[in-house]
């Protein structure tokens, strides 16, 4: 990689991940991955181990795949597990000098997938250090099946298993701190990313997690047009809302060293970021104002605690 | 609207948080839900009592009276002093998807427990649960996996709630450890399987009926247990009903296999009134050397729940009468002996095959589920073309009804088992003495179409009519 980004050098580069697969207008998924997957140098080779998500069903459809590397789809609770058991057999044979070149081994997930039911397969394969990356694709919910939520849903979000109505307010719990767990595992490098702006962040951070030597988590927020309930046209502007408004801090962390990589010049309020999307339209009915106060709360407090820890 | 209304309030214990009560009235007949409750539906009652129907003779003080839509769906309210009776549906029959009817026949047998994780094509059992649950004072929970699904659900039942859980073939194989620990441990509760197509993760949306045999030998080690097949929308409702009560009866999880087509299939399902129940029994006597898995004499032990007096020990370890794990080769024996007896000797019990067709039909179709649809369709068919063709449609799958199917049989010279696997029922069929069994069967994700038995007995069949 040159010292210098530059989006129209990288945009130039043969893609890795091509167009014409089956996901959403305005899904974050597709710019997530082919984002990734374009970190990789030109001359190495990549395996491509997916979880059962949406990605998978959209983009590895037989007979059409829009992958030009090597691709598995295990199941969905298994990916990481499946990639340990590829990295390792390859470096076993790469150390008997049975293969040549670099082969990066790079797992996709979504959030259900990765928070839940892949969460010990995930765990277990960054405590063992596998050279590989794992990446998840955070939309929030399970959007494959049809919008039921997941431990990465946010509090108050509706769903189709946490409906809005007399009894339930959408989902009653906050979401689970992904980022924070993986980070536990004292691994090399961890990072939280978002696709926004020109895409120098999820760039930059796709890069070192796949040329860091060992086991490297990458933590992307994933708009999802169908489960947010926003135009398609939106994507962009949602991500951007939901970094500056600190719901998706941008930080990494290196070797335990925490690092803040994007501070907001104005930190917007949270309503902002929830106004657009309809699965938050009920916080902006009359009497759930508090509802806004909670939710502002809470990516406050997060947010003071990342700023700490960061230094910043 | 005039109504008299009769209550039948005979419970004992109306601080009950949920039950179902019947209203009989001239016009129709009510089901009426008591749910809890809270202060705000006292505030919004007016105190309007309706006619023929006294504080004294009700012995509740009947204070909001709802109907609205009088000639089908009718709603009724009545909020009493300590309780709030709300009728939700009284329809007699319903436009319903073969999943809705799944999740509506478990609350209706009186499940106010769902622990799943979305998969298609089952998804819409949990959406709907968790919609219908949590008004009814029950539980949703939406779990990280499968594994964890279903012994959450096993860990309800033990606490004393009627339990289930919804899903599809990868969600099942993932179950098949805790189905084993619930067959070992005795946890009466229900698994629904909408079938998809193929191993591994298949075809997540297109039907398959070939989870048969991983319903009956899934879960590691020798044991039985109960599986039912639904073959229209009104049998996901009423095998459901009976799964839990199977469930309650025999102590044991029972396993609902329906296929994708029925699973998303619309028809009308005839809602009863009333349905039957077989509620948990409950064990008395003394505490002090309580053995919670002493056999009663159908074999069956009567268990106590968590949160009663009695210390109750559960582990998926051999274990001998008092709970305690154990490895005497004669406690192992006696207890997987028992735990297939009392589902074996007793499957007389279960849901019986459907015959239909002429008395002593040449050909005998045997099937179930959507395919058996097909078959019916078939039947009547080539009834018309002078074929003699006479259909058993299963219900109960495992245990594997022999007998019916040996008697049916019996003097047909052609018996077809029409099913979408590779033969799974087929074997059952020929181990039951039918050797001469020939299978129809499709594994491409397509319907076996009605047409297609037709031609399949008339290539086959010597005494096929002209």
């Amino acid at each position: 990689m040159s010292t210098v980004y530059n989006l129209k050098r990288e945009v130039e580069k043969p893609a890795r991940f091509t167009g014409g697969h089956r996901l959403c207008a305005g899904c974050g998924a597709g710019i997530v991955v082919s984002g990734v997957l374009r970190a990789l140098d030109n001359e190495d080779r990549a395996v491509v181990v997916n979880a059962t998500s949406c990605l998978e069903v959209s983009t590895f459809m037989y007979p059409y795949t829009a992958y030009m590397d090597s691709y598995i789809h295990s199941a969905f609770e298994n990916s990481a597990a499946t990639c340990s058991g590829v990295e390792a057999a390859y470096h076993a044979l790469k150390r008997r000098g049975k293969v040549e070149g670099t082969v990066k081994f790079i797992t996709f997930g979504g959030d259900g997938g990765t928070y839940d039911i892949g969460f010990q397969s995930l765990s277990g394969a960054m405590e063992r250090g596998h050279d590989m990356v794992y990446v998840c694709y955070d939309n929030e919910a399970y959007m494959n099946t049809g919008i039921q939520r997941s431990s990465s849903t946010p509090h108050f979000a509706r769903t189709t298993t946490t409906p809005v109505g007399s009894v339930g307010q959408g989902k009653k719990q906050n979401k689970k701190d992904l980022t924070e767990i993986l980070v536990a595992h004292n691994i090399p490098y961890a990072a939280q990313a978002a696709p926004i702006g020109n895409f120098k962040d999820l760039h930059t951070k796709s890069y070192k997690a796949i040329y860091t030597e060992g086991p490297c988590f990458l933590n992307v927020l994933s708009p999802c047009p169908r489960g947010w309930d926003y135009p398609t046209e939106k994507l962009a502007e949602i991500a951007r809302l939901a970094v500056d408004t600190c719901v998706w801090p941008l930080y990494e962390v290196e070797e335990g060293v925490w690092r803040l990589t994007y501070i907001p010049k104005k930190k917007l309020p949270v309503e902002d970021f929830l106004r657009p999307q309809g699965r938050f339209r009920h916080m902006f009915e009359k009497g759930n104002e508090w509802m806004l106060e909670e939710a502002q709360a809470y990516v406050d407090q997060k947010w003071e605690r990342l700023l700490e820890r960061t230094g910043a | 609207m005039l109504c008299t209304v009769v209550c039948q309030m005979s419970r004992s214990d109306p601080k009950l948080a949920l039950s179902q009560e019947v209203i009989v009235c001239p016009a129709r007949v009510f089901l009426l839900e008591l749910i809890p409750l809270d202060a705000k539906n006292v505030a919004s009652a007016a105190t309007i009592a309706p006619k023929g129907l006294s504080p004294e003779t009700s012995r509740v003080t009947l204070a909001r009276w709802h109907l609205k839509n009088a000639n089908n769906v009718t709603c009724v309210s009545i909020v009493a002093p300590t309780l709030h009776w709300r009728c939700v549906t009284m329809t007699r029959s319903r436009f319903l998807q073969g999943n809705e009817a799944c999740a509506l026949g478990g609350i209706a047998a009186g499940a106010l427990f769902f622990a799943g994780y979305p998969i298609s094509p089952a998804t819409e059992i949990a959406e709907l649960c968790s919609n219908l649950l949590p008004p009814k004072g029950g539980i949703y929970i939406q779990m990280e996996d499968e594994l964890a699904s279903l012994a959450a659900v096993v860990g309800a039942s033990l606490s004393g709630m009627k339990a289930f859980t919804a899903t599809s073939g990868p969600g099942f194989s993932l179950m098949q450890e805790n189905i084993g620990f619930a067959i070992m441990s005795e946890v009466p509760c229900v698994i629904v399987n909408v079938q998809r197509f193929g191993l591994g993760t298949g075809i997540a949306t297109q039907p398959g009926q070939s989870d048969v045999m991983a319903a009956r030998w899934g879960t590691h080690g020798d044991h039985s247990i109960i599986a039912l097949v639904p073959a229209s929308v009104q049998e996901c409702f009423d095998l459901t009903i009976e799964a839990f009560n199977l469930a309650e009866r025999f102590r044991s999880p029972v396993v609902v296999l329906i296929d994708a087509i029925i699973a998303h299939l619309r028809e009308t399902v005839r809602i009863p009134e009333q349905v039957n129940k077989i509620e948990r029994i409950r064990p008395s006597g003394p505490i002090e050397g309580f053995q919670p898995y002493a056999p009663e004499e159908n074999l069956v032990p009567v268990l106590p729940n968590y949160g009663d007096e009695y210390i109750l020990r559960v582990t998926g370890l051999v274990h001998d009468q008092y709970g305690y794990s154990s490895a005497n080769p004669d406690v192992g024996g006696q207890l997987v002996g028992r735990l297939i007896d009392k589902i074996e000797l007793y499957s007389h019990e279960l849901p019986e095959p459907e015959y239909t067709g002429p008395e002593d039909p040449d050909v005998v179709v045997i099937s179930y589920g959507i395919s058996a649809r097909s078959a019916l369709s078939a039947a009547q068919r080539g009834g018309r073309q002078g074929l003699s063709i006479g259909v058993l449609k299963l219900k109960t799958i495992w245990p594997f009804p022999e007998q019916a199917v040996t008697r049916t049989c019996a003097r047909a010279s052609l018996v077809v088992v029409v099913e979408m696997n590779k033969g799974q029922v087929l074997r059952e069929v020929k181990a039951a003495g039918i050797t001469r069994a020939i299978g129809l069967n499709r594994t491409d994700i397509r319907v076996i179409m009605p047409g297609e038995i037709i031609s399949f007995v008339k290539e086959r069949c010597s005494c096929a009519g002209s």
